[in-house]
């Protein structure tokens, strides 16, 4: 019966984001989905590094931001689409993160978090100076949209935000997907070893700097999809949007929807998305209250919203 | 061929000196006690012989060859597993996760298996959660098999210790202080479980204060002082010999 159960609920779950565009008139919260599909590619690759493999990474953004650069370049000046360049921009980010894993995955904790930290500033120096590349601070304008596909029964031309909205859920669920899979599997087992006790770990013969560097590689990958869909959607890519404070804004979704959880940093992304917009109608609180809000949740369910609920059930199930 | 030696091994840490040209071999089948007062380097030979700690001279043998400096990760993959001290475990995941972790090198399925969950890969799953149960019953850990690890007594937590390191098909088992604290009853049951696992194949080295666990049930004891070998024999003989009595055992 439980598994028939999953099927359907994750079945009735894709109609219902099939048909939310319809349901929905204002293409500004059409917008805010596809901005949330966005930030849910962020915060679950995060969480794939934070969560399951327990490293301390704050520079997410730096990789997000390499995926957009690469990609918007790659569009720019060679004419590629869409569809080669964002290969590149996962690609590109996740060889980045392997080299930079490779110097830094030996330190743990708060030495890990500096690190890191410095790497995302240093990212977004670069982009800032290398002006003969970048364009420095004006930004790289003009990207162009994904060109149109033909599927079976639909043309996509990528005009409208709806279009959009369609492909980030399609890689929203190709990366959860695969996700699942690797928390699901043996590496997924050994990660979740690495943040539970690295000494056992190696001690029962996990080579934990592989898996740690899996992690940060296919995380800071998906995370560099994530930016170059961001690049081929709002057309302008400046160095400003992949700066620490994003890094610390992604980290925020994943620890507030339940960072050790697989669905977590996906509602924390959804729900972080669209908080703010709530919050308008407090008009000029609205920051503070949003700010507010998060120290309270994070104070109060430090395991997040999914991990909370998921306590709650498995105490109640050791009662019983 | 002894199955692990330990030629010459010297360790320092700053001025002290934890291991001075410290030599042992360790037979096929046998339980090895390593005993000595605090300090005396028997943790640091246990690092050593696993890899944590790089020794500044001397080598390790196991099996013939030379593993000395090896990662830990790919000396345990050699076969030899070691429990630590506070038995670490993974203290947030249940006592049957913590098995199965155990088993991670026995796997022989691909990335590609996980990702398309084959039926390779699912009858995988249910062979290694039968060892897994194989070993929870060994080791009596079955009636707790969902508890998470931290809410084990420091008994059952040193059992589960175990339990993992023997999922990892030791060769060699390497025990720090298994029934060190505890209750006479879990001392007996985890000596006992000693004994079985000797009697499987896998050779036992442990180090431990109990004084009346070692001298029953090793086959050999090795005693340490000062980073030095001082004695090394039969239980027996260990037992006579006046330089351990002064050092150690004090009566």
């Amino acid at each position: 019966m439980k598994p028939l159960y999953r099927f359907l609920s994750f079945f009735l779950l894709i109609i219902f984001l099939i048909l939310l565009p319809q349901l929905i008139t204002k293409d500004y919260y059409i917008h805010m989905l596809v901005m949330a599909g966005i930030y849910s590619m962020l915060a679950q690759s995060l969480g794939l590094i934070i969560g399951f493999t327990g490293q301390v990474s704050l520079c997410h953004a730096a990789f997000y931001g390499i995926g957009a650069y690469i990609s918007a370049l790659l569009a720019l000046n060679f004419g590629l689409p869409f569809w080669i360049t964002f290969w590149f921009g996962g690609i590109g980010a996740g060889v980045v993160a392997y080299l930079f894993g490779c110097l830094v995955l030996k330190l743990k904790g708060h030495f890990l978090a500096i690190t890191t930290a410095l790497f995302g500033i240093m990212v977004t120096l670069i982009l800032d100076n290398w002006t003969e590349l970048t364009k420095g601070p004006m930004g790289l304008p003009g990207i162009p949209n994904p060109s149109p596909i033909q599927l079976p029964g639909v043309k996509l031309q990528f005009a409208s935000r709806t279009e959009y909205y369609y492909l980030i859920l399609v890689f929203v669920l190709l990366m959860a997907f695969v996700i699942y899979r690797i928390i699901h599997s043996q590496i997924g087992e050994a990660m979740i070893a690495i943040r539970e006790n690295e000494e056992v770990a190696q001690s029962i013969g996990i080579n934990t700097m592989r898996f740690k560097l899996a992690a940060f590689s296919i995380g800071s990958g998906f995370a560099g999809v994530a930016g170059s869909f961001y690049a081929h959607y709002i057309l302008f890519i400046s160095p400003i949007s992949f700066t620490l404070p994003e890094s610390i804004n992604i980290l925020v979704m994943m620890i507030f929807g339940g960072m050790q959880t697989f669905v977590g940093p996906i509602v924390g992304a959804i729900t972080l998305t669209f908080l703010p917009e709530f919050l308008r109608m407090t008009g000029a609180l609205r920051l503070t209250l949003y700010g507010l809000a998060l120290m309270l949740l994070i104070i109060f369910l430090p395991s997040g919203i999914v991990g909370a609920i998921k306590e709650k059930w498995f105490s109640q199930y050791e009662k019983s | 061929m002894a199955l692990l030696e330990i030629r010459e091994v010297t360790k320092r840490f700053g001025g002290l000196i934890a291991l001075s040209g410290f030599k042992l071999e360790v037979q096929q089948g046998e339980i090895l006690g390593l005993i000595g007062p605090n300090g005396s380097g028997k943790t640091t030979t246990f690092n050593v012989i696993t890899g944590f700690l790089k020794p500044d001279g001397g080598k390790v043998i196991f099996e013939g060859e030379d593993i000395t400096g090896l990662q830990p990760y790919a000396i345990a993959k050699k076969g030899v597993i070691r429990t630590f001290q506070l038995a670490n475990l993974f203290f947030d995941l249940t006592v049957l996760d913590n098995v199965l972790i155990g088993f991670h090198n026995l796997s022989k399925i691909t990335m590609l298996d996980e990702l398309l969950n084959t039926r390779s890969r699912r009858k995988e799953k249910k062979e290694l959660l039968g060892r897994a149960m194989e070993i929870l019953q060994l080791t009596e850990l079955d009636s707790h098999k969902e508890k998470l690890a931290k809410n084990l007594s420091a008994g059952w937590r040193k059992t589960l210790a175990i339990a993992v390191a023997l999922a990892a098909n030791p060769k060699l088992l390497l025990l720090d202080e298994p029934v060190c604290t505890l209750s006479p009853a879990r001392v007996a049951s985890i000596i006992n479980l000693i004994m079985k696992v000797r009697d499987s194949g896998v050779t036992v080295m442990l180090i431990e204060h109990n004084m009346r666990a070692i001298m029953d049930y090793c086959d050999r004891i090795a005693v340490l002082n000062f980073g030095k070998k001082i004695a090394d024999g039969s239980p027996e003989r260990v037992k006579r010999n006046r330089e351990v009595i002064d050092a150690y055992l004090g009566m």
